[in-house]
């Protein structure tokens, strides 16, 4: 397939003789605008924050223009889309990945996210709204939208409020700009309006004003939010729950020399926890005053009194109570005792970690965890043995049958072998994740057809979906479905490029069928497809589709930390803790483990390296 | 030759045993309703309750039989009445309270029996045919009519696990049953039904009855009608079926064996047949070859189950899983057949925009192919054409690369995309003198966007498909560009005009297979894209099995017909060629 270059190789032309004026224009104004393009993506990057994506795509434009520019580079400029694509799409990913793998990014096992950066972290917890109150004494009023019967965009507000037996005991009037009207009660129930505020009428008027039907809202209500109703000191606003409940004061102020948050209502101090990426509180020392019966922070000088249950309200929403026989501090009702420090004084954990933490980098914590966590090891041996078992068998039965049928279809003697071997390949022109669902549904307990066969012929009811060794079975069963048609089209391949001259004289050296088999056809065989066998290998090492699309990993293994099934592969396992189960997403973890896969699947094919020449032939090739 | 003469003695009678068990087949199928399902009366009572005040759905409702009733009264609330329906059944008809109506259940009834029997018919007349033809007959025909038979058989299996299927006999009963007790009642609220969930309800009888099926042992076991029914005359049918198979084995192999003895004469006369690994020889020929067929014919089966199944799925009007059989049993006019792609491709685009996923599938994969066959191209003539450092680094730089499998990299694309996704708000604000330009099209790379998923894409295309390439590249002669250089061309020039046309086998190839894996992407289409207008015909596809795997089962085998049929030709067309690719790398399965 090669020809031999050894006269005619061209060593690299100068630029003028490969390109044309109008080219060289053309460069210069693609190049232009490439960077012109790639200068405002950078930046926009970079202002974000995202500096990896923005240096990298940096990097790749200038490589391209480099490429573009030296002459000597020629034969690279053809590739130059190519390369910019692998860089930032293939090469970065791969970075990317390693980096993550060495950050708490995601979320992790103690419910707090690490996905912010600290200063976005610190930026999001000082502007939250903090659940706060609606005072005691504000009035709480049922609204209902009002349209001006002169002016058809002159909104008001009819506001009606009700004691606790529904009862309405006040209304008023509130138009845009203009003084609130206070209608009388009796006034409205005459009108007919209502005297239980949640049964208005469809359709009413009052003071000049039309409610507003349904098929309004939708452009009243912008304006309604917007407005002030009322005049004067007496206004009337509409706001969300979360609007009204909204602090005067922001609660946490940054504390730049102390590297912590303040949370300034409580006095507490969260002390930036740069190992693990999360605020910390830090304890608060108490000293009890048994005379006083109060409690004294040692730390600012404020005094907490017991509420009417006897019980210390402490900042952190911990409640505590003392107990004079222990001479401690007991949390009531979640326990845990109190004692005397030296000093005399109580030292309090204050509240907890606040949540969004931030990412850090963690060394190899994800990777010792990998491997030293009892409870993540327990699912991982599991699924680490059937990855590879996995591996194993689909290659194995695949290839065996595959082999098998190659062999018998190769005996010129059978008649109609293109049609035959038409029929054999559709299995595998049918889009996989069809094919791997389309048995499921067949296979399914109580509704598939196969399933209600096995049972109405041999009376066995398969609970693949429960038990864990007939879900590998039908794994097997279907990825061998699958993947057969592949194994024969490339052993037919190979079986018809061995000589026949081989078999003759092997035959007249009295070598029986099975010896010319396992002594002949196998090992030429095998050199063939040997590579390809091993490509197969890793594709099913890493054949994410056929477990999630048949058993989604289940049945699954009771007991386990992170959500793992009998039939999931590593892929699938990582899949699951990056993108799985409801808001926990450890993309750290997730892409440690990818990292592992990466050194496995690379063992794997360090093994083809050494077991077979094809590199060596790749070698020769180029 | 021995054989020769052994065989002419045989001509009579294997054609007459292989034509009598083909009349056999025919006059079989013409009466196994009568076989397997005799006539009976059966009358039997069942309730239907909601199983709690609050039950929305049909899901909420159990069928159960009086015993069952008063069994567990008390596990109901105290006001519910359950609904009583009395029903006769007998082999033609279901008599519900009076009502005549006509089972669209059922056994394989007379039309299905005719169907068969057809084929049956022209399998036989082909036999008939052959055997006149017999005098000088090719002897390739001969082994067709041997094959033929074999897919008879084949036929026969189908049929018989269709019967074996017919367990659901009872399901589907039940089934017609509570859809006449609820249109009877007017509708789910006479189960205490708050029936405001369901937005499709103009079907939704005919797909929630499907779950009550669960419920079917519950009544059957506390009636007259008896389980038993199966399991005597299916035995009778099977011990039928069993006779009639052996019968047409026995044909075949005494057709087949001595049909190949002769051709094994033909070959070992011009001395052009050799085997691989089986030593040639007549004796062992005929010893052998039947069993190969077998072998194949099973391979054959196991091959194409599962894509009848999608087919009879897909023109079977019963939408739901529970209720597929290998031929389809409920049709009752030609329009049936086509109702699950009504329901696919016209009825429920609100629910599911089927016609949006197919455009976003091409969109994507047509993309993804042409920038990828572009890239590679340009590259691989590169490789091809040039001698320069560093030549062979990249070229195996881009081989080690694949060995990172970028689903193994989806975090981090996921992650890059949504980066990039954020620019789109982030460089009016960071660049304010450029927000006279609206920067909303670097959405259409961000996350949940086609333009994003064939980002993710193109990070493959300078895979292997440049290997490729570059090994039909190296094959074309380099005399031809020399030539036009000297002509003064320029590369560009001879790329575009010289080699692109002679490359196109190869380009046609690599394109075919991008765009065919491209569009049968499932795993990365459904992390990056989450709308449903934007996703891509898989992904939409399993979703109509993620929710319920029973219910939209029809809508989904419709789909996937419609989506595998055009690849499947598309392969068996360029077979061959794909082949030739695959082994050069590219895996599945």
């Amino acid at each position: 397939m090669t020809i031999k270059n050894s006269g005619a190789v061209q060593k690299v032309e100068s630029p003028q003789q490969g390109d044309s004026r109008l080219g060289t224009i053309l460069r210069y104004v693609l190049i232009s605008i490439v960077d012109a393009l790639a200068l405002i993506l950078v930046y926009g990057l970079a202002y974000n924050g995202n500096y990896g994506l923005a240096a990298v795509l940096g990097f790749a434009t200038v490589l391209v223009n480099i490429i573009s520019f030296v002459p000597s580079l020629y034969p690279l400029r053809w590739m130059a889309p190519g390369i910019f694509l692998v860089i930032v799409l293939v090469i970065y990913p791969i970075f990317y990945t390693v980096y993550m793998s060495f950050t708490n990014f995601g979320e992790g096992r103690d419910g707090i996210a690490h996905r912010l950066t600290k200063d976005q972290a610190i930026e999001l917890i000082i502007n939250r709204r903090q659940s706060l109150f609606i005072s005691d004494d504000a009035t709480v009023y049922r609204w209902y939208p009002l349209l001006s019967q002169d002016d058809a965009s002159e909104y008001g507000m009819l506001l009606l409020r009700t004691d606790e037996s529904d009862e309405l005991v006040e209304a008023a009037l509130a138009p845009i700009d203009a003084p609130i009207i206070e209608l009388s009660v009796d006034e409205i129930v005459e009108q007919g309006i209502t005297d239980t505020p949640r049964r208005l009428p469809e359709t009413f008027s009052i003071g000049g004003y039309d409610s507003v039907p349904l098929s309004g809202l939708g452009a009243a209500l912008p304006v309604i939010e917007n407005s002030i109703f009322g005049e004067g000191e007496d206004t009337a606003a509409f706001r969300t729950s979360q609007e009204a409940v909204r602090p005067l004061a922001t609660r946490f102020e940054y504390n730049a020399e102390m590297d912590a948050l303040i949370d300034v209502a409580d006095n507490i101090v969260y002390r930036a926890d740069n190992g693990s990426g999360a605020f910390r509180p830090e304890p608060i020392t108490y000293t009890y005053d048994a005379d006083a019966d109060v409690l004294s922070r040692t730390d600012t000088d404020a005094v907490i009194t017991p509420n009417s249950d006897g019980l210390f309200e402490l900042p952190g929403g911990l409640t505590v109570r003392y107990v004079s026989a222990r001479n401690a501090l007991i949390g009531t009702p979640t326990g845990g005792t109190f004692t005397t420090n030296d000093a005399g004084e109580y030292e309090i954990a204050a509240g907890e970690v606040l949540n969004p933490g931030y990412r850090v980098f963690v060394g190899v914590f994800n990777y010792t965890r990998f491997f030293s966590d009892p409870s993540l090891r327990g699912p991982l041996v599991t699924v680490f043995i059937w990855t590879v078992m996995f591996a194993f068998l689909s290659v194995f039965t695949t290839f065996s049958v595959g082999l098998f049928v190659a062999i018998i279809l190769n005996d010129a003697s059978i008649p109609g072998k293109k049609i035959i071997r038409s029929l054999l390949i559709i299995p595998y022109a049918i889009p996989g994740i069809i094919g791997i669902v389309v048995w499921r549904g067949m296979l399914l307990p109580e509704l598939g057809v196969v399933w209600t066969m096995i049972v109405d012929f041999f009376g066995v009811s398969v609970n693949w979906q429960s038990n864990a060794v007939w879900a590998r079975f039908v794994i097997i069963l279907v990825n061998l479905w699958l993947g057969y048609p592949y194994m024969m089209l490339i052993c037919s391949g190979a079986l018809q490029s061995i000589s026949s001259d081989v078999y003759e004289a092997a035959a007249v050296d009295g070598a029986t069928k099975s010896d010319s088999f396992w002594r002949i056809t196998l090992p030429l065989l095998l050199v063939t497809v040997g590579p390809l066998l091993i490509a197969s290998f890793v594709f099913n090492f890493n054949n994410y589709l056929m477990i999630e699309a048949m058993t989604e990993g289940g049945p699954p293994i009771p007991g386990t930390s992170t959500p793992a099934g009998y039939t999931d592969i590593l892929i699938s396992y990582t899949y699951r803790l990056a993108f799985g189960s409801g808001e926990r997403s450890d993309f750290g973890y997730a892409s440690a483990i990818t990292i592992i896969i990466f050194f496995l699947v690379a063992a794997v094919t360090m093994v083809q390296y050494r077991f077979t020449k094809t590199w060596e032939e790749v070698g020769e090739n180029v | 030759m021995s054989n020769q003469s052994t065989s002419n003695l045989n001509v009579g009678l294997p054609t007459f045993i292989s034509i009598v068990s083909m009349i056999l087949i025919a006059v079989g199928f013409f009466f196994l309703p009568w076989v397997t399902y005799p006539d009976y009366d059966l009358s039997y009572t069942a309730l239907a309750v909601a199983s709690d005040v609050d039950a929305k759905d049909i899901d909420d409702v159990d069928i159960l039989s009086p015993s069952d009733w008063s069994n567990q009264q008390d596990s109901y609330p105290a006001d519910v009445q359950p609904l009583s329906v009395d029903y006769n059944y007998s082999a033609n008809d279901i008599d519900i309270d009076g009502t005549l109506i006509v089972p669209q259940s059922g056994a394989p009834r007379a039309g299905n029996t005719l169907f068969v029997l057809l084929i049956m018919l022209g399998l036989l007349l082909i036999f008939v045919v052959l055997e006149v033809l017999r005098s000088n007959i090719k002897q390739e025909t001969l082994s067709y009519a041997a094959w033929i038979s074999i897919i008879g058989l084949f036929g026969v299996f189908l049929f018989i696990f269709n019967w074996g299927t017919h367990g659901t006999q009872d399901e589907l009963i039940i089934e017609e049953l509570a859809r006449q007790m609820i249109l009877a009642e007017g509708g789910m609220e006479s189960f205490g039904y708050i029936d405001d969930s369901d937005s499709n309800a103009a079907d939704s009888d005919l797909v929630q009855v499907s779950s009550i099926r669960d419920a079917r042992s519950n009544v059957i076991q506390d009636t007259t009608f008896s389980n038993n029914y199966r399991s005597i005359y299916g035995s009778l049918g099977l011990g039928f079926w069993t006779m009639t198979l052996a019968m047409v084995g026995l044909s075949a192999q005494i057709i087949i064996p001595r049909n190949l003895s002769r051709m094994s004469n033909f070959s070992s006369r011009d001395g052009s047949q050799v085997s691989s690994g089986m030593v040639v020889s007549d004796s062992t020929l005929v010893r052998d070859i039947w069993w190969r067929q077998v072998i194949i014919a099973i391979a054959i089966i196991f091959a194409l189950f599962p894509v009848l199944f999608i087919i009879s799925s897909a023109i079977n009007p019963q939408g739901t899983l529970s209720t597929q059989g290998i031929i389809p049993r409920t049709v009752d006019e030609p329009s049936d057949l086509i109702q699950n792609f009504r329901l696919l491709m016209v009825d429920n685009l609100e629910i599911n925009p089927f016609w949006n996923w197919i455009l976003n599938s091409f969109i994507v994969a047509s993309t993804t192919t042409i920038l990828a066959v572009l890239v590679s191209a340009l590259s691989a003539y590169s490789f091809s054409r040039f001698r320069f450092t560093g030549r062979r680094q990249l070229l195996l730089g881009i081989l080690l690369i694949q060995v990172f499998p970028n689903l193994l990299a989806m975090i981090a694309l996921f992650l890059i995309l949504f980066q990039i996704g954020e620019l789109a708000e982030a460089i009016p604000m960071a660049l304010p003198f450029l927000s006279f330009i609206s920067w909303d099209w670097l959405n259409v790379f961000g996350l949940n966007s086609l333009g994003g998923i064939i980002l993710v894409y193109l990070g493959g295309a300078m895979g292997i498909n440049t290997w490729l390439m570059k090994g039909f590249f190296d094959s074309i002669p380099r005399d031809i560009d020399e030539s036009a250089l000297v002509d003064g061309a320029t590369h560009w020039q001879i790329f575009w005009m010289l080699i692109f046309p002679l490359v196109r086998p190869i380009l046609a190839v690599v394109g075919v297979l991008s765009f065919v894996g491209t569009f049968n992407e499932f795993v990365l289409a459904r992390i990056i894209l989450t709308d449903k207008e934007r996703w891509t015909l898989m992904v939409g596809l399993y979703n109509f099995i993620t929710a319920d795997f029973n219910r939209d089962w029809g809508q989904f085998s419709a789909g996937a017909l419609v989506s595998a049929v055009p690849v499947v030709i598309i392969y068996l067309a360029l077979q061959d060629q794909i082949v030739g690719g695959l082994t050069a790398g590219s895996v599945k399965g």
